[in-house]
């Protein structure tokens, strides 16, 4: 009898366990879950902003080496044309051949430039280069947030991409160093080359669900 | 005292019984509530996890008047794939019956959030000019996560330009 009792209560007492944990862990998930939702809706938003922006429509975006030469030594470039702004270098192989070139500062020109060697110090002959011109945008963006946002998650407008579609932040800005993310506090050099259809008056930038314009000067 | 004795074993099988009854009863009752709380926590993580935004200019949306068209772009700023089969468009507060061309920015791979979704809608009876401002509503759904789907909308008032 006293036996029966006991294991009575036990199967009892087994059965209120087991209904106390599910209970418990029911209880539980749902708090979990509330509080994942707390937690998300007091991520900060990000913030940032176009500083300044300047779009210089017959910037030198490259050159060709149509011809090396021979005889130059590593020496500087000059352009003639209408504008004015450029500057550039390069460099010669063992015959003297001009190489390959760096655009040091790109300019502005109405029309293609006619690129020549800097004559001071060289003797070589017979260098051909040529130019080409296009948009090229200069501009200063902060992160002004506390939200770190990864350069591939923003997006950059032009008009309103009415006549180019967007251009993603991470292939317009490469960082000199090896990094993908714009930090808060940080400002980034926008030194963009594109080469679009047409003039433009208005750069936008959205990421995160934040947009920001500002007039190309 | 035999007859008490066979009195009280039978009750006491008798509540042992009942007492098992009612604790399969609560459990069962108590999984069901864990499995349907269970279901509808990842329904909610899911539509948490759905968001979408506009992303471009608001002040020059591309209008083309010819073909009555207006483009525009919307960035999943969620954490989860969207759906952009599922799209419903509304431009002021008029659902577009039209087609929807829905096209992926850069156009290969999900429409994650490092994605734009370029939007062009059109309809034969818009009268839009450029300069006109218009409320553009999209509601979007996310892709079956978990067996779930999460939705989204996003509202703003754009200006025309083309």
């Amino acid at each position: 009898m006293g036996a029966s009792v006991g294991v009575g209560a036990l199967v009892v007492g087994t059965s209120l366990l087991l209904v106390f944990a599910l209970a418990v862990q029911t209880l539980d998930n749902r708090l979990d879950t509330s509080l994942e939702i707390i937690d998300d809706a007091g991520d900060p938003l990000p913030s940032f902003q176009i500083d300044d922006a300047t779009l210089w429509e017959g910037a030198v975006l490259s050159i060709s080496i149509n011809n090396n030469g021979s005889g130059y030594v590593n020496g500087s470039l000059v352009a003639t044309g209408t504008g004015s702004g450029f500057s550039g270098t390069f460099t010669v192989d063992s015959a003297g051949g001009i190489e390959s070139v760096t655009i040091t500062s790109r300019g502005n020109y109405s029309s293609p430039p006619a690129i020549s060697v800097d004559p001071s110090g060289q003797s070589g002959i017979n260098a051909l280069l040529s130019s080409d011109i296009g948009n090229h945008i200069y501009g200063n963006l902060t992160n002004t947030g506390t939200v770190t946002l990864p350069l591939r998650q923003g997006w950059i407008f032009l008009d309103g991409a009415t006549s180019q579609t967007p251009t993603n932040l991470g292939t317009a800005y490469i960082p000199a160093i090896n990094s993908t993310n714009w930090y808060p506090g940080e400002t980034i050099f926008l030194d963009w080359s594109e080469d679009g259809p047409s003039s433009y008056d208005r750069i936008a930038l959205t990421a995160g669900g934040l947009t920001v314009a500002h007039i190309l000067a | 005292m035999a007859d008490g004795g066979a009195s009280s074993f039978i009750f006491l099988t008798t509540a042992l019984l009942v007492s098992g009854l009612v604790s399969v009863v609560l459990i069962n009752q108590w999984g069901g509530m864990a499995q349907i709380t269970a279901e509808e926590t990842a329904a909610l993580e899911v539509q948490e996890a759905t968001s979408v935004d506009f992303a471009g200019d608001p002040m020059m949306v591309s209008l083309n008047t010819t073909l009555n068209e207006i483009t525009f772009y919307v960035q999943n700023t969620g954490t989860t794939l969207l759906d952009s089969s599922t799209l419903v468009v509304l431009v002021d507060g008029q659902t577009v019956t039209s087609t929807i061309n829905a096209t992926l920015v850069p156009s290969t791979g999900d429409w994650d959030e490092d994605h734009l979704l370029q939007i062009t809608v059109n309809s034969p009876g818009w009268t839009y000019q450029s300069g006109d401002d218009v409320s553009i509503t999209v509601v979007v759904s996310s892709e079956i996560t978990n067996g779930y789907r999460g939705s989204d909308s996003m509202s703003l008032e754009v200006r025309l330009h083309g």
